[in-house]
This record gives structure tokens, C-alpha cells and sequence, in this order.
């Protein structure tokens, strides 16, 4: 079976589609100029070589959907697990930035030009980011200034620009604006203070008035040709690169931040529970989990560290950036962190709703891990425990899930400051929820806590 | 409904057309010329900092990711 991907039609050079579950891209004869000028000038072979734009294989022409238009098909290396610009955390969104600005000022040495700056052609691959559109490249005419400046200052500058001077939270805007931030909001939304940085003041601020100025004027291509040279090009992508780096989270406390060194678990407890989930995931051996509320993923490398690619995803920002920043320090290679509120998982979006698909749509996955998080889902969130649990076995076959009781101090913070609504969450009453849609293989206390952790399966119905 | 109409008027009119793409361009050229001459005094100003912290390894962050293994703690880039 033959699809097109739904997020793959802007570009007339060519497309990605999906055949037998085998991601492809074919290359149109209009893309083949470009195409030759990649794979010729040996920007190809650099670039994949550094592990900063995915390598593929030409397979043969019979493979392509639409044979008329078809100049090759290639099968790029597959990414296991798409995520998007607003999952990531600040360093995942500022590393991301700074591989776009590299590729394109390595191209100019191979005499190209990075036409696309688009944060979606961005994924992470073995812990780091990488370029995924082979198609992005095209010859470099001296002269002309960068067609993809605006898109990269509305893709990344400007949600870069925002999470370190306004408020983490606001590169969710990136969910509304499928094209980047637009630059006049975020020139009304940075600090005035913002305006001494020399980048931002060009790229975000002068640049939105720009926009305004010559809304709706035409230039003429004649207007641009032989106006930026190349030395000033390259000086623009400098300026861009120097800004980008520049850019800081100032340091701030979260409610999870210190989680490990504030709850229930003694060091023996804690270990007790590590192995534990081991001893489940061995008599599993999942090829794929997500750890659903991983905090800075200490769990979650329990998996990871047999080598099985992992998604870490938790609601707090600082718990992810710490969390990524792991994967970096130590090049792990099969975990990858995100930024996701489960309660508000990302939703499909973009044209026909098919250009972002949803978190539910990247599922399912072999193993999903609920750890300490049954209870906020429960009580901080009212979701009814059967509703948990079947949202837990539309996403993965198999369930690591710790049950935390009412007098765990953890619930009784939760219940605090709230009236006790909740006379089913006990042991029997999650019991009673899960086994309509799991089959409890194991249930195990852990040591030095009154947790127990479950090791179930989906029902097959 | 013709009152409504005279008194939302500012609201209801239409917004220009955005073409954001002439205005990128355009400020393309005025940042073109001035950093063209910022790149020539940080350039000189790097040799600089480079003369004096001759020694000291350069900050990891500033790593480029299109650099081969091979390549990596090279002073000088290809550039011309």
C-alpha cells in the first residue's frame, strides 16, 4: 500500500510517502536540478557524514507513485519517532537552530543555498538533531539575499527569543502559527530591553517593521539580485548563529525539579524499584516505550540502557531540559526527552489536519511506563481510573504502572487542597478499572514504599 | 443594522494583504551592509582573542555540527 505523507505537498521538487510502512521521498523532475547539485558538490557526503542530514538510498524508479513527474526515489534512514518544535525543550529548540544555521553556511562552501528553515526539518536521531529534508538544497545565486531568513527567524528566533526573555510556556504559540511565530507579535511580546540585543533588534524587531512597511509591495527580483554578496550573506547567517547562541533560560525552580530528592523513596526503595521495572521490561523486551510522566528520565534509562528506543515525555520544562541535557553529556543514543502536558497531548494539525500528526497517531508502541503518575492523572486531573486505563491500551500493548495509595504523601499533598471525591481510588478500585482492559501479570510491592508496581497486558479483544 | 454596520466599520475592514516575504527581503540588504562590516572587525577581533587565549581550548557549545569528528578542535575554518 501507497500513501502520501499529509505533510509533505508544499515543495513542487518532491515528496514523501509511505509504502509498506517503508518511509520514501520521491524526487521530481522539477526537484532534479537541486537534487544532482546535493549529491555532486559533496555537500552530501559531508553532511551525512557529520550525522547532520540524513543519508538514503536510491531505490529503483518503479517504487515511485507518480511515475511521470518521478526523477528518483530514495529511502531515507527512518527516524523511529517524529516529534515537533513544540515538544521540545529550549536547549532541543536552540540545538535545532543552531544545525540549520551550520548546514546553511556549509552549503555556501559547496555552493548552495538552504532554500527551507523550516524547524519541521529538524528530528532527533541517536540523542541528536538532524537535517531530514534532502530536498532543501538549491545552486547558490551570488547576489541574492537568503529566501529562507524569514522562515528561520519565525521557526526559531523568535520562539528562542520568547522562552528566554518573556516565559518558557510561550513557544507553545508555535502549536497555533504552523509557519513559525509571526514576527510582529513577537516584537510586541519581547521586553523592550530586548531591543539593545543587536540581534534580536535586527532580526525580530526591525525585521516585523520591515514586514509592515512593505506589506503588500512587490520587489522585483532585479531590486535584490547583486544587493547581498556573499561575504554578507555569510555574515547574516554569523550575525544569526552569534544571536542564537547567545540566547539563555535564566535559571528558575519547578515543582518537579527536586522531585527525587523530595519524595517517598529511601535510596534502597528507589533501587528496589529500578530493578524492578528491569526485571518487567526483560520479561517484556519491548522494541519501543514511552515513559509517560519521566520527569528527568531516571525510569525511563532503565529502558533505554538495554538499547530500547525511548520517548521520555513529562509536563515540566526543567525536567525535560535536564533530562536532554543527560542525553547529551553522556551521547545516549536510544532516549529521547519531550516536552508534553498528557492531559493536553499534542493534536494532529496544519492543512486537513494531516500535516503534524497527533501524539496518539505516532503510537502505538510496545511498552508505555505510568510511574508515579496514576494519581495526578486521578486526582489532580478527575480523569475516572477506566478512562486511564483505556487511553493506556490504545497507546501500547504492555503496561509498567505504579499504583500510588491514598496515604502515600504525595496523594495526601494532592488532596490537600481539595475535597476527597475520589472513593474508588484504592487498590481494588484500580484493579477493578484496569483488568476491563489489561490482564495483571504482576503486581509487586516495591520495597520501603506502599506503592506496588503492576506489570499488565491489553486484553486481546 | 446600518448603525451596526457605521460602528463596527473600523473593524470590519479588511486587513492588507501581508506579503512578508518583500519585507524580509528588503532588510536582508541594510543587514547585509552593515554586517558586512561587522564580519571584517570580528574577524580582526577574533584573531585577537585567539593571539591572547592562544592555549585555552574554544567554549564546546560553540561546536559546529556540520564539523567531521576529524575536523573537531581545528582552530581555523575553511573559510576564505
Amino acid at each position: 500500500m501507497v500513501e502520501k505523507s499529509g505533510a509533505s505537498f508544499r515543495d513542487p521538487s518532491g515528496f514523501i510517502f509511505i509504502r509498506d510502512a517503508v518511509v520514501y521521498r520521491q524526487v521530481n523532475l522539477a526537484g532534479r536540478e537541486s537534487y544532482d547539485a546535493l549529491m555532486q558538490s559533496g555537500l552530501y557526503e559531508r553532511l551525512t557524514k557529520a550525522k547532520a542530514l540524513v543519508s538514503h538510498q536510491e531505490v529503483p524508479l518503479t517504487f515511485a507513485p507518480t511515475a511521470e513527474l518521478a526523477y528518483k526515489v530514495i529511502r531515507p534512514e527512518p527516524i523511529p519517532f517524529i516529534s515537533y518544535p513544540y515538544e521540545w525543550c529550549f536547549d532541543q529548540l536552540k540545538d535545532a537552530a543552531i544545525l540549520t544555521l551550520s548546514i546553511a553556511r556549509r552549503a555556501l562552501e559547496y555552493g548552495l543555498s538552504l532554500k527551507d528553515a523550516s524547524a519541521y526539518n529538524v528530528q532527533f536521531l541517536a540523542g541528536k538533531p538532524i537535517f531530514i529534508d534532502t530536498l532543501s538544497f538549491e545552486p547558490y545565486q551570488e547576489g541574492l539575499p537568503w529566501v529562507a531568513y524569514r522562515q528561520f527567524c519565525q521557526h526559531f528566533l523568535a520562539p528562542l527569543a520568547l522562552m528566554a526573555h518573556k516565559d518558557i510556556r510561550l513557544s507553545q504559540l508555535l502549536r497555533v502559527y504552523i509557519d513559525g511565530i509571526p514576527l510582529d507579535l513577537a516584537s510586541r511580546l519581547l521586553p523592550a530591553r530586548s531591543r539593545l540585543n543587536f540581534g534580536l533588534l535586527s532580526h525580530i524587531h526591525l525585521h516585523a517593521r520591515s514586514q509592515q512597511k512593505y506589506a503588500g509591495k512587490q520587489v522585483s527580483r532585479n531590486a535584490l539580485e547583486g544587493k547581498v554578496s556573499l561575504p554578507a550573506l555569510r555574515g547574516l547567517l554569523e550575525n544569526l548563529l552569534t544571536t542564537v547562541r547567545g540566547l539563555h533560560l535564566r535559571s528558575a525552580n519547578t515543582e518537579w525539579g527536586n522531585y527525587y530528592e523530595e519524595n517517598n523513596y529511601t535510596e534502597a526503595a528507589f533501587a528496589a524499584k529500578r530493578n524492578l521495572v528491569k526485571d518487567y521490561l526483560l520479561a517484556v523486551n519491548p522494541r519501543s516505550v514511552w515513559d509517560l510522566g519521566a520527569n528527568t528520565g531516571e525510569f525511563s534509562r532503565a529502558a533505554s540502557e538495554m538499547g530500547i528506543l525511548t520517548a521520555a515525555f513529562d509536563i515540566d520544562h526543567s525536567a525535560v531540559q535536564q533530562n536532554y541535557r543527560m542525553v547529551k553529556q553522556n551521547s545516549e543514543k536510544s532516549l529521547l526527552p519531550l516536552w508534553i502536558d498528557l492531559t493536553n497531548p499534542s493534536p494532529a494539525l496544519g492543512w486537513d489536519s494531516r500535516e503534524r500528526a497527533s501524539l496518539r497517531e505516532r503510537g502505538p508502541v510496545d511498552l508505555i511506563m505510568a510511574l508515579a503518575l496514576i494519581h495526578h492523572l486521578a486526582i489532580a486531573n478527575n480523569v475516572p481510573l477506566e478512562r486511564a486505563a483505556a487511553s493506556f491500551a490504545d497507546m501500547a500493548r504492555h503496561l509498567i504502572i505504579e499504583f500510588v495509595p491514598k496515604t502515600d504523601s504525595q496523594v495526601q499533598r494532592l488532596l490537600a487542597t481539595r475535597a476527597d471525591i475520589f472513593p474508588d481510588y484504592n487498590r481494588d478500585g484500580f484493579e477493578q478499572a484496569f483488568t476491563r482492559h489489561f490482564i495483571i501479570h504482576k503486581a509487586e510491592p516495591i520495597p520501603g514504599s506502599q506503592r506496588i508496581l503492576y506489570l499488565m497486558e491489553r486484553r486481546a479483544d | 443594522m446600518a448603525c451596526f454596520t457605521l460602528f463596527f466599520a473600523p473593524f470590519l475592514k479588511p486587513l492588507p494583504y501581508l506579503d512578508p516575504g518583500s519585507g524580509s527581503m528588503l532588510i536582508q540588504l541594510i543587514l547585509a551592509a552593515v554586517l558586512s562590516i561587522g564580519i571584517a572587525v570580528r574577524i580582526f577581533w577574533n584573531k585577537i582573542k585567539a593571539f591572547l587565549t592562544r592555549n585555552k581550548s574554544s567554549a564546546s557549545q560553540d561546536a559546529d555540527p556540520t564539523e567531521l569528528p576529524e575536523e573537531r578542535g581545528v582552530e581555523d575554518s575553511p573559510h576564505s
